[in-house]
C-alpha cells in the first residue's frame, strides 16, 4: 500500500493541473463544428430567394470571421475586413479602376479579392470558390444577391453572372464549372444548355477549341484510346482530363459534368452523339 | 464523396506511375513495420471512408496518430541532448575525470529510456499506418501518388536510425576510452538519420495544411515543391525545439520520480541533478518556442488568412486561450522549480528574495498572453471585430510584447541563479553588474517601444516589428550572457551546491510538467489538424465522412487526457521493464564516481 502511494502521490499535481484543464475546456461554451451544407438553387429561384439563401452562405461559410455588418459605420468597421452594411448603395458605382457597377464590383471581390482592394485592408481573403468557404457558381450568384440587398435591389438570376476563371488556362473566360441543366433535357438540347458548342462542333472535321463530336472523330479519338466509343465519350466528359489530345489545350472542359449530369441525362447525351455519329 | 476536383486529381495519381511505385513504396513501408501484414494486400481504391476497428475510426487514427507523435518526439529528442551531455563529459575526460564520468552516466541514464520508447514508437507508427490506409483509402492512395519517391526513402533512413540507435545504446561500454569518439560519431549519425525521418514525415502532415507542388485539381506538378512546401520548414523548426523540451521534461519527470524512490543520499544527489539538467535544458529551449510557433503561425497565415482566422478569431480562439494557460503553468513551474533549486545553495537568501517578483511579472505577463481577439465559439458566432470587454488588448502587439517580456524576465532570474552561493572578485564587479541589468532593462524598454509602435502600424509593419522584437531580446542575452562569463570569472565559491537537497515538491513540480507537456502537445496536435477544418488536404480534397468536422473543446480536452494517460501507462510500463534489464537503481560505482557528493557526506 505504501509503495502505491509513493508511486501516485507525485502525479497528484499534474492530476490537479491536467484536471483544471478540462475543467475550464468544459467551462466554455460548447459547438460542434460541422461542415455547412451545400444548398439545392436552381435556375428557377428569384432573385429574392437566393438572397436569402446568400444570408444563410455568409453565416455559415465564415465570411463573418472578418467582415461586420455595423450599421451606418461605412465601409470601416472593427473587422478584419471591410464592413459588409450597405455595401451595395456604396459601390453602385463599382470602384475606380476596377468594376462599373455594384454586380460586377461584388462579382470581382468574391472570384478575384485581391484584385481590388478597399484602402486601409490587407490582402487576406481568399477566392469564395477555393477553400474554406468553396462556393460553387449558383451559391456565389446567392451570396451577390445577399450583398446587392445590403443596400440596394436583389436582381440576378442563376446563369447571369460570369463564371470562375479556369486556373492556369489562358483562356480565363471558358467555365471552370457545368452550367446547370433542366433534369428533363434531351441530347440535342443538353449539348446547347451545357454549353458544349461552344467550343466543340458536330460538323465533319471541323475542329473548334476542342475536338470535334462527329462520328469520324469520335471514333478515330476511341481508337486512339483503345476504348469503345461509348466509354470513350464517357470518360471525356465525366473525366477531361483522363486523356489529353494532341493539339488542343489542356484543362479548359470543366471537370464537374460528372456530378452536374444524372446518369440519365449523360446516357441521353451520348446516345445522342454516337447516334448523330452513326446517321 | 470528393469534390469533383479532387476526385480528378486523385484518379489521375491512381492511375500514375507513381502511385504504383508508392504502393510498392508502402508496402515496404508496412514490410519494416510490425502488425502490418494484412495491409500489404491494399484494396483498390474504391470506397472512400471504411471502418476498420470497432470504435469511430476517426477517433482511434487521432489516438493512433497522437501516440506516435509523442513517442516519435522523445526518441527523437533524448539522443540528442544525451549526446551532447556525452560530449561535454569526453571533454572533461582529461581536466576533470569525475565529471567526465558523471555526465558519461547522466547520457547514459538519459539514453537507457530509448530502446522501449523507439519499440512502442514503431508499434503505434503500425497501428497509424493501419489505421489510415484501412480507414482513408482514397485519402492515403492520394497521399501514396504525390509521395511516393519518399515513402521509398523514408523505411531507410528509418532502418538507418534503428541501427544506429541500438548500436549507439548497447555499444555504450565496448566504446569507452580510445573508441570514444567513434560512440559520439554514431551518436550523430542517429541524430541526422532522425532528424531526416522527421523532416520527411513533416512534409506529409505539412502538404496536408500547406499543399504545394500540386495544381488546383491536386495534381503533382512537383515533388520538390510538394515536400518543401509553405509549412514544411517551419514545422520542421517548430518541432525540433518542441521535441527537446518534450524530451528534457520527461526525462526530469523521470529522475524525480527516481529522486522520490532513492534509498540513499548519494543516488537522490545523481537523480536531483538529472532533473535540474533536464529542465534546465527545456527552460533553454522554451526560450524558443514561442518564436518557432509564431514562424509557423506566419507562414499559414500567408498560405491563407482563413487559418489565422480559425485559429485566433474563429472556430478555434477558446483553444488559444487553454493553451496559453497550459503554456504559463509550464513556464512558471519550470521556474518555480529553478527558484526553489536556490534552497541547495547556502546563503543565496538575496536571490530568493526575487522569485516573487518574477512570479508576479510572469502571470501578469500570462494574462495578457490569455487575452482573448474574440471569444467565437464558432465561425457563425466570430463578430470580426476585437473582444466585447477588452477591445484592442488581445491583439497581437501587446501579446507579442507581454510574450517577449516573460522571456527577459527568465532569463534574469537564470542570471540570478548563477550568483547564488557565489562573490564576484572582478574589481569593476559592481560596475559591470549595473551595466549588465541596466542592459537588461533597456532592452525589455525596447521591446515595449517597438510593441507599441507595432500597436499603431499596419498588419505588415506589425509583423516586422515582432521580427525587431525577438532580435533585440537576443541581442539583449547574448551581450548580457557574454559579459556575465568575465564577470563571473574568477568567482568565489561560498557555499556548494547540495545535490540530493532539493525538497520534494520541487519533484512533485517536474512530474507535474512531464504531463503538463505531453498534454500540450496533444492540444496543439489537435490545434493543427482542426486548423483545416473539413478538409484531407487544404482546399483540395474535401473531407467528407460521416463524422467530418470538429468536437468540442470540452470532448477534445477529453480525448487529450485519455491520450496522455496511454502515453505515460506505455511508457511507464516500457521504463519498467527496462529497469529490470539493467538491475535496481544506480550502482554503488557509478555514484561514487559521480563527485557530487562531498567526501564527508559519503562518509
Amino acid at each position: 500500500m505504501n509503495g502505491m502511494l509513493r508511486l501516485f502521490t507525485p502525479a497528484i499535481p499534474a492530476a490537479v493541473a491536467v484536471g483544471f484543464f478540462v475543467s475550464f475546456a468544459n467551462w466554455i461554451p460548447q459547438t460542434h463544428w460541422t461542415p455547412p451544407k451545400k444548398l439545392a438553387l436552381t435556375a428557377d429561384l428569384t432573385p429574392a430567394e437566393l438572397a436569402r439563401a446568400g444570408a444563410t452562405i455568409v453565416r455559415e461559410r465564415g465570411c463573418m470571421a472578418c467582415h461586420t455588418m455595423e450599421p451606418g459605420a461605412g465601409v470601416k468597421g472593427g473587422g478584419r475586413g471591410p464592413n459588409l452594411d450597405g455595401i451595395a448603395a456604396r459601390r453602385a458605382q463599382g470602384a475606380a479602376g476596377a468594376a462599373a457597377n455594384a454586380v460586377d464590383y461584388l462579382v470581382q471581390s468574391l472570384y478575384e479579392p485581391g484584385a481590388h482592394l478597399v484602402e486601409g485592408y490587407p490582402n487576406i481573403m481568399p477566392p469564395a470558390t477555393g477553400a474554406p468557404a468553396k462556393l460553387g457558381y449558383e451559391e456565389v450568384t446567392a451570396v451577390v444577391n445577399y450583398l446587392q440587398s445590403l443596400g440596394g435591389t436583389a436582381s440576378v438570376k442563376i446563369g447571369e453572372l460570369p463564371r470562375p476563371a479556369v486556373a492556369g488556362t489562358a483562356a480565363a473566360a471558358e467555365p471552370a464549372t457545368a452550367p446547370a441543366v433542366p433534369a428533363a433535357a434531351g441530347g440535342a438540347q443538353l449539348l446547347t444548355d451545357m454549353g458544349c458548342v461552344a467550343c466543340h462542333s458536330s460538323a465533319p472535321g471541323q475542329q473548334g477549341i476542342g475536338p470535334a463530336l462527329d462520328a469520324d472523330s469520335i471514333r478515330t479519338a476511341a481508337g486512339e484510346r483503345r476504348m469503345s466509343p461509348e466509354a470513350y465519350l464517357i470518360e471525356s466528359i465525366v473525366e477531361p482530363g483522363a486523356y489529353q489530345r494532341e493539339g488542343f489545350q489542356a484543362g479548359l472542359m470543366p471537370a464537374d459534368y460528372g456530378a452536374k449530369l444524372t446518369a440519365a441525362q449523360l446516357k441521353s447525351l451520348v446516345d445522342y452523339l454516337l447516334g448523330e455519329a452513326g446517321s | 464523396m470528393a469534390t469533383p476536383s479532387a476526385r480528378k486529381g486523385v484518379r489521375m495519381l491512381e492511375r500514375s506511375p507513381a502511385a504504383s511505385a508508392a504502393r510498392a513504396a508502402t508496402v515496404l513501408i508496412v514490410a519494416t513495420l510490425p502488425g502490418l501484414a494484412a495491409a500489404q494486400g491494399l484494396p483498390p481504391p474504391t470506397p472512400d471512408y471504411a471502418a476498420p476497428a470497432l470504435v469511430d475510426s476517426r477517433l482511434a487514427v487521432w489516438v493512433a496518430a497522437q501516440l506516435h507523435l509523442m513517442f516519435a518526439a522523445f526518441v527523437l529528442a533524448v539522443p540528442m541532448f544525451a549526446l551532447f551531455i556525452e560530449y561535454v563529459g569526453w571533454r572533461a575526460r582529461k581536466t576533470d575525470p569525475a565529471s567526465a564520468r558523471r555526465h558519461d552516466w547522466l547520457a547514459h541514464e538519459m539514453a537507457s529510456l530509448l530502446p522501449i520508447a523507439y519499440s512502442l514508437t514503431a508499434i503505434t507508427g503500425a497501428a497509424l499506418g493501419f489505421l489510415l490506409f484501412t480507414a482513408y483509402p482514397r485519402f492515403m492512395n492520394y497521399l501514396s501518388g504525390v509521395f511516393g519517391p519518399t515513402f521509398i526513402v523514408y523505411p531507410l533512413f528509418f532502418i538507418a536510425e534503428t541501427l544506429c540507435l541500438y548500436f549507439w545504446y548497447y555499444g555504450w561500454e565496448r566504446m569507452q576510452g580510445e573508441r570514444k569518439w567513434l560512440h559520439l560519431v554514431l551518436g550523430l549519425a542517429l541524430n541526422v538519420f532522425g532528424t531526416v525521418v522527421m523532416f520527411i514525415a513533416d512534409a506529409w502532415a505539412t502538404f496536408m495544411m500547406t499543399p504545394g507542388g500540386v495544381d488546383a485539381q491536386g495534381q503533382l506538378v512537383s515533388l520538390y515543391d510538394a515536400v518543401w512546401n509553405p509549412g514544411w520548414m517551419p514545422l520542421n523548426v517548430h518541432r525540433l525545439i518542441a521535441n527537446i523540451t518534450f524530451g528534457a521534461l520527461l526525462c526530469s519527470g523521470y529522475a524525480a520520480y527516481r529522486f522520490l524512490l532513492a534509498r540513499t543520499r548519494a543516488e537522490r544527489a545523481l537523480y536531483d541533478w538529472m532533473g535540474y539538467t533536464g529542465n534546465l535544458i527545456a527552460l533553454f529551449t522554451m526560450l524558443f518556442l514561442p518564436f518557432a510557433g509564431y514562424y509557423f503561425g506566419f507562414e499559414l497565415f500567408a498560405f491563407s488568412a482563413t487559418y489565422g482566422v480559425t485559429l485566433m478569431g474563429g472556430v478555434l480562439s477558446w483553444l488559444f486561450i487553454i493553451q496559453a494557460i497550459v503554456i504559463a503553468t509550464l513556464f512558471i513551474g519550470a521556474a518555480y522549480y529553478s527558484w526553489l533549486g536556490l534552497l541547495r545553495i547556502p546563503g543565496s537568501e538575496r536571490q530568493q528574495a526575487w522569485s516573487s517578483v518574477f512570479n508576479v511579472l510572469l502571470i501578469g505577463g500570462f494574462m495578457v498572453w490569455a487575452t482573448p481577439h474574440t471569444m467565437a465559439a464558432s465561425l457563425e458566432e466570430s463578430t470580426g471585430g476585437f473582444h466585447p470587454v477588452l477591445g484592442a488588448l488581445g491583439v497581437m502587439a501587446p501579446k507579442m510584447i507581454a510574450v517577449t517580456l516573460i522571456l527577459v524576465v527568465l532569463y534574469g532570474s537564470y542570471l540570478l541563479y548563477r550568483r547564488a552561493g557565489k562573490v564576484i572578485t572582478v574589481s569593476w564587479g559592481r560596475t559591470g553588474e549595473r551595466i549588465q541589468w541596466s542592459l537588461v532593462g533597456l532592452t525589455g524598454l525596447v521591446i515595449t517601444a517597438l510593441g507599441i509602435y507595432g500597436y499603431f502600424a499596419p498588419a505588415e509593419v506589425r509583423i516586422q516589428t515582432s521580427i525587431w522584437q525577438i532580435v533585440v531580446l537576443m541581442a539583449g542575452i547574448v551581450a548580457t550572457f557574454i559579459l556575465d562569463q568575465f564577470l563571473m570569472r574568477g568567482a568565489r565559491t561560498v557555499a556548494d551546491v547540495q545535490w540530493g537537497g532539493m525538497p520534494g515538491r520541487g519533484q512533485y513540480v517536474l512530474v507535474a510538467l512531464a504531463v503538463v507537456i505531453v498534454w500540450l502537445m496533444g492540444l496543439m496536435g489537435y490545434a493543427r489538424s482542426g486548423a483545416r477544418l473539413n478538409w484531407h488536404v487544404f482546399g483540395i480534397m474535401e473531407d467528407t465522412s460521416a463524422g467530418a468536422g470538429l468536437p468540442s473543446l470540452g470532448e477534445a480536452a477529453l480525448v487529450i487526457t485519455l491520450i496522455t494517460a496511454i502515453f505515460f501507462a506505455l511508457l511507464a510500463v516500457g521504463f519498467y521493464i527496462s529497469a529490470l534489464a539493467r538491475g535496481e537503481g544506480a550502482d554503488a560505482a557509478e555514484l561514487e564516481s559521480a563527485g557530487l557528493l562531498a567526501e564527508e557526506e559519503r562518509a
